[in-house]
Order: structure tokens, then sequence, then C-alpha cells
């Protein structure tokens, strides 16, 4: 009797479940992921095509928006000082990109066995990431100073130098200098995650092909850079597309300066926004222009991505 | 942990020597500025400049810091970024949860279109979306409130929360799911009493990383706020810098204490970091 009425429980439930499983899944579904998309399409997507509406006005503060077509396209290209920005913002990217993947990878690298202190270590290399980015820009800020800054002090000391480097007031040096910064504070993401990386790799092809004969260089070459290519990929690409964004460390550091040297496309846009014509239209111009190179970086990293999920 | 070994065989002293050298000019060029942020936190005015300088603070003094906390922007800024990195993380968090559960574990149409959404709008550059920003706050008569900076922070949260805790949820064997269903569970009981717990590492990640992004958010706070009491901390510092002379002993000291909570978080919970941030990446 109780047999007969559990195996009843049982079935109906079973049959509760599936069916639910059915017919108010949809509904239930729809409604848990709403909040997301609607703050998605509200302040990422509706903002976007806003974007692209604006790039065709001319839009001053206090002012009605004027429909002007290409005429803040053409204002940009022609511009010398989007063609600096344009290309101070590749220098940085690239440089700061480059130099924090292999800085990140010689730490991971030197990190990946097992050593005394080696966690104190691990800690201390994460560190720069980890706190606030003004934090950074401040130290390094006052680093370069050219009253007090102990770069300049120690430089000195040491008789590298007789007299203090103008780090943030000479155009090249401040390029220098602020992708240093961006290195300092952005290294820690590559170390980690490569690190993850290379510890994935099996001990074993490294003994097979000490087996084989194969030199230190060999077993570097051969084994751990390919294995480590789609985490590299990855990160690297993260990394392109916020290097590529970076507004804070710039502005912080020199404000777009000396003369414009280090003058970024977001340093750029929020100084036609917000200091020179402060013509809203005209900034929103200025990531549109860009937008094609990053949709294509885009669907790279989206195709390596998405290549990964399928694998699994 | 597995001894790895990489090609570099530290068998001979030389190589030896090289890899410890190359490990304290690293942990040098790495550690040396907070070092000196801290030192120069602790100086008097008159040790500020010296040449050569005073690599210990040869009168160490506690001036700087009394003096910040008189300072009511710095307070009030503190205060604010607690509260708006605090309650968008939180909010985020909430939305991602349900989100993730949903496109997880349920089979609907458009479910892979908005996974496609979601990925799309974490990778559209901050940039392009700005300048609109700025327009639609200021519509909704939200300009110069902690409320905007808190609604932009959750837009730049939610798409990478819930990508990550997706994969988490995602990683969760469904049989406990169909197991607690024919115990009787509707779907609410079962994401917070068996999809949450095993999750837990992931949402530790995603809320670790979500304050530590928020807290260097430095475009919207600069152009949405500009009264004195809604600023957000990085705009505080940011506006001691400008002008002819900066105190630099009350900066240093103000960076120092933004970055303590940081320190002493990151050596809490420095394990779910790792775990985390591996999960996203090398999951791919």
């Amino acid at each position: 009797m109780i047999q007969k009425r559990t195996e009843k429980k049982v079935k109906k439930t079973f049959l509760r479940t599936t069916e639910s499983f059915f017919k108010k899944e949809y509904t239930f579904a729809y409604v848990l992921v709403l909040p997301a998309v609607a703050i998605v399409i509200g302040l990422v997507f509706y903002p976007i095509f806003l974007n692209i509406f604006s790039s065709f006005t001319k839009k001053l503060v206090g002012q009605p928006a004027q429909f002007v077509g290409l005429k803040n396209y053409y204002d940009h290209l022609t511009n010398f000082l989007f063609r600096t920005a344009a290309r101070n913002t590749f220098t940085y990217t690239f440089c700061a990109v480059g130099i924090k993947f292999l800085v990140g990878l010689i730490m991971a690298l030197l990190v990946n066995k097992q050593f005394p202190g080696r966690n104190i270590i691990r800690i201390c290399f994460i560190l720069p990431w980890f706190i606030p980015t003004i934090v950074a820009c401040a130290t390094w800020r006052w680093m370069f100073n050219d009253l007090g800054g102990v770069i300049n002090s120690m430089l000195m000391m040491s008789g590298i130098i007789r007299s203090g480097l103008p780090w943030l007031g000479n155009p090249r040096l401040a390029m220098i200098s602020v992708i240093m910064v961006n290195v300092w504070k952005g290294f820690g993401f590559f170390f980690i995650i490569l690190l993850a990386g290379l510890q994935d790799i099996d001990i074993r092809l490294y003994e097979a092909a000490e087996i084989d004969g194969a030199s230190s260089l060999q077993g570097f070459f051969h084994i751990t850079l390919p294995s480590i290519k789609n985490v590299a990929t990855i990160v690297i690409g993260f990394s392109l597309i916020w290097t590529f964004n970076d507004f804070q460390i710039v502005h912080l550091l020199t404000r777009g300066g000396p003369f414009y040297a280090t003058e970024l496309f977001s340093t750029l846009m929020y100084r036609t926004a917000f200091i020179s014509p402060l013509d809203l239209g005209k900034a929103a111009t200025i990531p549109m222009l860009i937008f094609p190179v990053f949709a294509v970086c885009m669907l790279i990293l989206l195709k390596v991505i998405f290549g990964g999920e399928q694998r699994q | 942990m597995n001894l790895q070994y990489h090609g570099f065989n530290s068998k001979t002293l030389v190589t030896k020597l090289c890899f410890y050298f190359l490990i304290f000019i690293f942990l040098f060029g790495v550690l040396f500025p907070f070092y000196w942020m801290i030192v120069t936190s602790f100086k008097g005015y008159g040790e500020l400049y010296l040449f050569p300088p005073t690599f210990f603070p040869r009168a160490p003094t506690f001036g700087n810091y009394v003096a910040i906390l008189g300072e009511k922007l710095f307070l009030g800024s503190y205060l604010n970024s607690i509260i708006v990195v605090f309650t968008s993380s939180l909010i985020s968090l909430l939305v991602s949860i349900f989100a993730a559960y949903s496109l997880a574990r349920f089979r609907y149409r458009g479910a892979a279109f908005i996974s496609s959404l979601l990925l799309f709008s974490y990778l559209v550059p901050r940039p392009m979306l700005v300048i609109p920003l700025y327009v639609i706050i200021g519509k909704l008569g939200l300009m110069d409130t902690l409320s905007s900076l808190v609604l932009t922070y959750i837009t730049t949260a939610i798409p990478f929360s819930v990508w990550i805790l997706t994969g988490y949820f995602r990683s969760i064997p469904r049989e406990l799911d169909e197991v607690a269903a024919i115990d009787g569970c509707g779907r609410i009981t079962i994401l917070f009493k068996i999809i949450l717990p095993l999750a837990a590492p992931g949402i530790v990640a995603v809320m670790i990383f979500n304050l530590v992004n928020g807290w260097n958010i430095y475009l919207y706070p600069l152009i949405f706020t500009s009264s004195a009491s809604k600023r957000l901390l990085p705009i505080a510092i940011n506006e001691l810098m400008l002008g002819d002379v900066f105190k630099w002993g009350r900066i240093m000291s103000m960076t120092t204490s933004a970055t303590l909570p940081f320190v002493a978080l990151f050596i809490l919970v420095r394990k779910h970091i790792v775990r985390g941030l591996g999960a996203g990446a090398v999951k791919g």
C-alpha cells in the first residue's frame, strides 16, 4: 500500500518535473535573465546607437544637436591632433602590451618551479596589478617628479646621469614613462594567467624530450610556447583592448602632454568633449573612426574563445 | 604542486645566481614604488625634497595622516567610493547570478543569442559609451549623483560576471538539480541550496574582481560628478595634483591608506583569484 503510494508520488513528481520542464521553463528563464539583458541593452547597445547618431551632429553644450553629416569625420582625419593621437595610441598599446607579455612570461617561467620563498614572491609580483590605479599613478608621478623625484636622485647618485631627466616633461621621455607605468601596473595580469597556463603543461613532455636529447632551449620553443598559445592569445587580446582604451594612467601622469606627446584616443575624446571645442558630436566621432580596428580584434578574440568552447 | 621544469637547469651555481639575481631585480622594481610611497607618507615637509633623498625618514611623523583625516574631501570621497563600489558589485552579482543560472540550466530560444550579446557588450570599448552615457545620465536627471555611478558601474560588471558564472554553473552536474527536483525543490530553491554553495569560489572571485575593477574606474566619476560631496577617491586624489605645488606627503599618505584595504583583501583571498581567473581564461 505504502509502496504504491510512493510509486505514484515519484511518478507524479517526475511527470510534473518533466512537464514543467517544457511549459513554465520558458517564462521563468526569460524572467531570470531579463534584468541583465535590459541593463545591457539600455546602457550598452542603446548608447552605441546614440553614439553613431551623435557622430553626425554638432552638439555643443547647452545647444540642440545640429546635423552636420560627415564634417566631423573629415575634420578628424585631416587634423594633425587626431593623427598624433592615432600614432601615440598604437605606440603606447603595442609597446606596453608587448613588454607586459615578455615580463609576465619571464616572471612566470622563473616562478614556475618550487623554490624557497616562492609563494611570497608570487604575491609580490601580483601586487601592482591589484592595487587601485590612482595609487600607482600618484606614486610614479612623485617618483618622476623634477623636484624630489627619487628616480632622478638614484640615477644621479649612482653616477649614471649628471642632472635630472624630465621624465614627464620631455615628449619622448613622457611616452616611455607612461608605458613604464602601464607595464608596472599591468604585467601582473599576464603573470598570473601565463603561470596558470605553464603549470598545466604535462611534465612528461619535457621528460620525453630530454630522453630524445633535446636541449633546454629546444624544450622551451617546442613544448612551452605552443602549449600556452591559447592562453597567451586570450590574455594578449584582452590586454590590447584594455590598454588601447586606457585613459586614467595618461590623464593622471601627463594629461596628454607635453605638447600632445602622450595624447591617446581616450584623452583626445575627453579633451574634445570637455575641454576644447566642447563638441559632443565631434568627440563621439573618434570611437567611430577607430571602431573598425576594434571590431577586427574582437572578432579574432571571439573566435579563439568560442573555438575553445566548442572543443569542450 | 608539480615540480615543473621548463628547460631551465638550475643545477649549476652560475645559473642559480642568475636566477636569484633576476628575481631580485624584478622584486626590486615591483616593490620599490610601494616602499617609497609608504616612506614618503611619513616624511615631514622638510625632508621631502632633500637631495640625496633619505631612504628612511630621519624624523618620521604622522603629520600627513593627521592632516588628511581632517580633510573632508578625503574621508568623504573614501566613503563614497566604498558605497558606490560595494552597492554596484552586490547588484551586479545578484543580476548576474540569475542571468547565469538562466543561461546555464535552461534551454530556450535565444539563449545562445543572449550569451553572445553579453559577451559582445563586455568587449565594447568604453570610449564608445562615454559620450552617450553622459547624455543619457543628464536626461535622466542623475548628473552629479552617486546613483549614476552605480548604474554605470554595473554595466561594466555584469557582462564579465555573467560570463564567468555561467561557466561555473555549467560545470555543476545537472544530476544534482534533478535529484533536488524529485525531492520537490523548486528552481529557485535549487539555485540557492545547491548551485550557489558549489559555485562559491567562482562567486567570490567575481565579487573580488568587480570590487577591484570598481575602484579603478576613473573616467565615469570624472565626468558624472562635479561637486565635492559626490567625489570618489580616485578623483579626490587627482584634484590634489592640480596646480603648481603638490602636497606630496599628503598625497602619499592618502594613497597608502587607499592601498591598505587592498593588500589585506588580497592576502585573504589570493587563492580565489587565481582559481577564478584561471577558470575564466584557461577554460576558453
